[in-house]
C-alpha cells in the first residue's frame, strides 16, 4: 500500500529525514514511532501530499505522492496532530461538507456520513457546533473526516496526543475496529499503545528508519538482565564505576556471563540472573540510548 | 468544479454566519446612504441623478478601499493560524481552486455592498426622478470589477501572513497603493503617468458613471484580478518550496 524509497526532506540546513525507506502491505496497522522531532510528521505531511520530499520516492497505491497527488489524495484520509477543524460548523454540517470536497457524490453523502457517524458514536453530538466540543470529541470528528469517503489508507498523526486516560482508550478502540477494514498507518510516541494497536512498527530516530519489525517479534527477543552488588573488598568496588553497581542488561546470555565473571573476579557477588522478555519500550530505548536524543 | 461550488459554498456562509460580516456592511451602506443624503442630495436634489450616480459610485469605490481588507484578512490568514489549511490541502483539490474558492466568497459579500448603487437609484425613482439605467447598469460593473480586484489583493495579503490583523493592514496598504497610486504620480514624470493613469481604478469608475462600458477597463480589471490571484496561488504554494 505504501512504498517509500529514500525519502530525504531538508528545511535549509536542517534535514528532517535522511534517506528513509519502507514499505507498508495493505490490510496492516504500523505504527510509526518516534521522539518529537525525529521527522514522523514530515513523513506524514509527505505522504498525505501536503508538501514534497527533498528527493527519494514515496507511492501510495501505485501512485506517486508528488506526479499523482490528486489520486492519491483520494486513496487517503489524513488526520493531522492538531486536527484542525471549522470551529463555526456544526459536526453534521462539517462532514457533508468534507464528503463532498473529498468527491463524494451528493446522492452518497447523505449515507457516507450516518456511517462515520455511527463508526465513530457522534451520534449525539452531530448537531453540536464543534467548538463547543471536547479534546476526545474533536478527535472522533477528525477520524469521521479522515473516514468519510471511504479510503484504503488512514494516515493518523497522534491520534491520542494530549486526551485523558478514558478518551485514550476510546480512541485506542475506535482505531482497534477499523484496523480490519483499512490500512492505518499510525504516529504515535505512546509505546504501549502502539503495542496494543499495531500489528507492526517503525521507528524513526533522528530522520532514519531505526527499526522495522513486526510487534509480534517484539516480545519473542529475550534480554539478560544481571544484578551485582559490590560487596568484595574495598579494591573491587572501586574497580567498577557506579552505574555497573545496580544492574544490567544484554541482548545475549554469553554478554551476560562474561559480565558476571568480570564482577566475581573483582570481588562482587551476583545479586540476581534473570531472562526477561524484551518489549517496545525496550527496543525503542536501545535505539535512542545507541543514537543519542533528536536534536 | 464540484469541488470549487462546494467550497466556495462553505467561504460564502462563513461570511454570511459572521456577524462582523453584516455590521461591516450595515456600515458600509449607512455610510454611502448618509452621504447621498447629506452631501449629494442637499446640492443636487432628486434632478440631477446623473450627479448623484457618479458622487455615489465614487463613494462606494473608495469605501471599497476600506472594506475589502476587512472582508478578506482572514480568508487564508486564519486557516493558516488554525492549521485547517492543512485538512484542505491534504483533500483532493488544488491550491488555485482553494484561493479562488476565498476569492469568490468574499467577492459575493463585496458584490452585495455594490448593489447599494442600483438600491439608491431605485429609492429615487420612487421620489419621483427618473435615472437612465444605462450609466446604473455600467457604473454597477465597473464597482463589481473594482471590488474584484481589491478582493484579490486582499486574499493576496491574507495568503502572506498567519496573522489576519496584519493581513487586513497590508491589504489597505496595498488597496489604498493601487487606487491612489495613479493620482499621486508627479505630474512632470509622463511617461510613468501615462502608463499608471490607464490602471486608474477611480477614473474607470467614473467614467461608467457616465455610462461608457469600456472594455479596456474591463480587461484591465479582469487582468489585473487573475494576476494578483495567481501571486496568491504562489504564495499558498511555498510549502511547497521550503
Amino acid at each position: 500500500m505504501i512504498h517509500v524509497e529514500n525519502l530525504t526532506k531538508r528545511y535549509g540546513a536542517f534535514t528532517a529525514l535522511d534517506g528513509v525507506s519502507f514499505h507498508v502491505p495493505a490490510g496492516r496497522v504500523m505504527g510509526f514511532l518516534g521522539a518529537n522531532g525525529a521527522g514522523k510528521t514530515t513523513t506524514l505531511r509527505i505522504l498525505s501530499c501536503y508538501m514534497p520530499p527533498s528527493s527519494g520516492m514515496a507511492s501510495i497505491g501505485g501512485f506517486d505522492v508528488v506526479r499523482a497527488s490528486d489520486e492519491v489524495r483520494m486513496l487517503i484520509g489524513y488526520m493531522p496532530e492538531s486536527v484542525p477543524l471549522y470551529g463555526d460548523m456544526r459536526v453534521l454540517e462539517y462532514l457533508r461538507f468534507r464528503a463532498r470536497l473529498k468527491g463524494v457524490s451528493s446522492r452518497d453523502v447523505g449515507p457516507a456520513v450516518a456511517r462515520v457517524i455511527a463508526k465513530c458514536h457522534l451520534g449525539e453530538k452531530q448537531r453540536t457546533l464543534i467548538r463547543a466540543l471536547s479534546k476526545g470529541q474533536r478527535q472522533r470528528v477528525g477520524i469521521a473526516d479522515a473516514l468519510v469517503h471511504d479510503p484504503k489508507l488512514l494516515i493518523l498523526d497522534e491520534p491520542t496526543s494530549g486526551l485523558d486516560p478514558d478518551q485514550r482508550i476510546e480512541v485506542r478502540k475506535m482505531i482497534e475496529d477499523l484496523a480490519g477494514e483499512h490500512t492505518v498507518l499510525l504516529s504515535t510516541h505512546i509505546l504501549p499503545e502502539a503495542e496494543a494497536i499495531c500489528s507492526d512498527v517503525l521507528i524513526i530516530h533522528k530522520g532514519r528508519i531505526a527499526a522495522s519489525t513486526p510487534v509480534a517479534d517484539v516480545g519473542t527477543k529475550e534480554r539478560w538482565r544481571v544484578r551485582m552488588s559490590a560487596t568484595g573488598s574495598a579494591a573491587a568496588q572501586q574497580a567498577l564505576p557506579a552505574s555497573e553497581h545496580d544492574e544490567a542488561t544484554f541482548d545475549s546470555a554469553d554478554e551476560a556471563m562474561r559480565h558476571v565473571q568480570r564482577g566475581l573476579q573483582q570481588g562482587q557477588s551476583l545479586v540476581e540472573f534473570g531472562r526477561q522478555r524484551r518489549n517496545l519500550e525496550d527496543l525503542f530505548m536501545s535505539i535512542v540510548a545507541e543514537r543519542g536524543t533528536p536534536s | 468544479m464540484t469541488k470549487l461550488l462546494v467550497l466556495t459554498g462553505r467561504e460564502w456562509r462563513a461570511h454570511a454566519y459572521a456577524p462582523g460580516t453584516w455590521i461591516l456592511l450595515g456600515l458600509a451602506w449607512f455610510w454611502i446612504a448618509a452621504m447621498y443624503c447629506w452631501q449629494v442630495l442637499p446640492t443636487t436634489g432628486h434632478g440631477d441623478l446623473q450627479y448623484m450616480l457618479w458622487q455615489v459610485s465614487l463613494h462606494t469605490a473608495n469605501l471599497q478601499i476600506l472594506f475589502v481588507p476587512m472582508l478578506t484578512m482572514r480568508t487564508i490568514a486564519e486557516e493558516r493560524r488554525t492549521g485547517t489549511l492543512e485538512m484542505l490541502a491534504t483533500a483532493p483539490i488544488r491550491d488555485h481552486e482553494i484561493i479562488l474558492a476565498k476569492f469568490l466568497g468574499a467577492l459575493a459579500v463585496a458584490g452585495i455592498m455594490t448593489l447599494i448603487v442600483p438600491f439608491l437609484l431605485v429609492l429615487a425613482v420612487f421620489a419621483g426622478g427618473e435615472p437612465d439605467w444605462g450609466p446604473v447598469l455600467s457604473a454597477s460593473i465597473a464597482l463589481l470589477g473594482t471590488a474584484a480586484v481589491l478582493t484579490a489583493l486582499g486574499v493576496l495579503a491574507s495568503s502572506l501572513t498567519h496573522n489576519q490583523l496584519l493581513a487586513g493592514f497590508l491589504g489597505l496598504i496595498l488597496s489604498f497603493g493601487f487606487m491612489y497610486l495613479p493620482r499621486v504620480v508627479p505630474a512632470d514624470w509622463e511617461t510613468l503617468q501615462e502608463v499608471v493613469a490607464s490602471g486608474d481604478l477611480l477614473q474607470q469608475v467614473e467614467e461608467s458613471a457616465r455610462g461608457l462600458i469600456d472594455l479596456t477597463n474591463i480587461s484591465f480589471q479582469l487582468g489585473m484580478t487573475a494576476l494578483f490571484l495567481f501571486f496568491a496561488t504562489r504564495s499558498l504554494e511555498t510549502r511547497k518550496w521550503i
